[in-house]
């Protein structure tokens, strides 16, 4: 059972990583217009690794291919690590690459382009989940 | 470098693996002279190269080959044959050996030449093959993150209009543009590009549309496997996106509960798909053969694929059903 988002008033504090700056816009418009707060967006791993060190963030949002030597895999590690729940947003249909991704226990997987739903279906599951227990 | 000597002649082996371990000297050799022999020289190790007579007492060239291929796909495979004839050698070379050499005192040498010719063309072709997997991979990860950009940008787009009309036009372009990314994916996903499994692509787009929709409305899928070129595959499932989220949009109004069925069956040389469902069938709904964009887009995709596309309503809901030559 993955890691998941501990707020439970449905307002999740988002880390985007991503280095698609067009993206990573679009990704935080669309979690914002949902009611979210994006706590900081990354375009490195090492940044990324950083806000989660740094930060009090609920769930993370993670593309595969980042700009410099670490992944999002890499970043999936640390945020498991640290009890950090994590969704990958990826272009890549490499099977390799994707076992090793769900390899990390990942909330969800959304492959690129993705909805502004599907994001929402992956966040509000868990989130429905935790009311349902009464957490 | 395992290398595998099929010949019922145990002289013929002896010379013929003298002569090509000249060329492969640090290869491990393995020898059959029957079933017995080739089954356990397969266990122990599949072969990079075979060498093989054609007439054999308890089998032929061929059917060795067949084994050997379905033990590795990449095996480097030469006939080494006393009955030589232009025939014989095109058959062989046809069957997918790499190459034929007839047997002989002075063809030895030749065989050695033959099978290092053929083990580094075959060689060549696989890292050809692996470059060619490499580029496919960024390609379609290339495609993807284009395709997210676009989505990105139409959806900036789309902040800077008033109208609330035009906002959803370009809010649904963004969703047949996903619609379409994972129709590739479908492909990409398929072990052959040019054909895919209809069944798996409906029953994954009609669960990620109802899911997308809420999931206030139920979902039964009932579908025949059946195979299509990518051709029809995609104007096929674009209709079939564009059926099933007028319906969900339409005559499941407001998070109305309801039941969406969808079959899909072969009948003699036709494919059938029927998608029901029993929701409110307002004047919008699926049923309506309207001016929207969607259902001329259905009309116009159906008519590229030669499908004949009909409505029915009645007390319980809609029924749309799509019928295809196969």
């Amino acid at each position: 059972m993955p890691d998941q988002p501990s707020n439970v008033n449905g307002r999740l504090r988002v880390l985007v990583v991503e280095d698609e700056w067009l993206v990573a816009d679009y990704i935080v418009d669309v979690l914002e217009e949902a009611g979210h707060e994006v706590a900081a967006t990354a375009a490195t791993g090492e940044k990324a690794i950083e806000h989660l060190e740094q930060d009090a963030i609920d769930v993370a949002l993670l593309d595969i291919k980042l700009k410099g030597s670490l992944s999002g895999i890499d970043v999936a590690q640390a945020a498991r690590a640290r009890g950090i729940p994590h969704v990958f947003i990826t272009g890549s249909g490499d099977p390799t690459t994707r076992a090793s991704a769900e390899a990390t226990g990942p909330l969800g997987f959304l492959q690129k382009p993705f909805s502004p739903e599907g994001l929402m279906a992956i966040l509000a599951g868990p989130t429905r989940q935790e009311k349902a227990h009464g957490n | 470098m395992h290398i595998l000597f099929v010949d019922d002649d145990p002289d013929i082996r002896t010379l013929a693996i003298r002569a090509v371990l000249q060329e492969f000297q640090d290869a491990a050799v393995n020898q059959a002279s029957d079933l017995v022999f080739l089954e356990r020289a397969l266990h122990e190790r599949a072969p990079d190269i075979l060498v093989t007579d054609l007439d054999l007492r308890w089998t032929d060239g061929f059917a060795v080959f067949d084994r050997v291929k379905a033990v590795n796909p990449h095996c480097c495979t030469v006939m080494f044959t006393g009955t030589g004839n232009e025939e014989l050698a095109v058959k062989a070379i046809r069957h997918g050996f790499d190459d034929y050499v007839v047997k002989g005192t002075h063809q030895l040498r030749r065989l050695a030449m033959a099978v290092r010719a053929a083990h580094d063309r075959n060689q060549e072709l696989r890292r050809h093959s692996e470059n060619r997997e490499l580029v496919l991979k960024e390609l379609y990860h290339r495609l993807h993150n284009n395709l997210q950009m676009v989505i990105s940008l139409l959806r900036m787009t789309e902040k800077t209009i008033e109208s609330e009309r035009d906002r959803v036009q370009l809010a649904d372009l963004g969703r047949r543009i996903q619609a379409l990314s994972a129709l590739q994916e479908e492909f990409y996903r398929s072990d052959d590009f040019r054909r895919v499994n209809v069944a798996g692509v409906l029953d994954r787009l009609a669960r990620n549309l109802v899911k997308l929709a809420g999931g206030h409305v139920a979902l039964s899928c009932d579908l025949e496997q059946a195979e299509m070129q990518v051709d029809v595959a995609v104007p096929f499932g674009l209709m079939v996106n564009e059926i099933i989220t007028n319906a969900l949009k339409h005559a499941f109004p407001d998070g109305r509960s309801g039941r969406l069925s969808i079959r899909l069956a072969r009948a003699q040389e036709r494919l059938d798909l029927t998608i029901t469902d029993d929701g409110a069938g307002d004047p919008g709904c699926m049923g309506r053969e309207g001016s929207g964009l969607g259902m001329r887009l259905v009309r116009r995709l159906a008519d590229q694929i030669g499908a004949e596309v009909s409505y029915e309503r009645n007390a319980t809901g809609t029924t749309c059903r799509i019928s295809l030559p196969t």
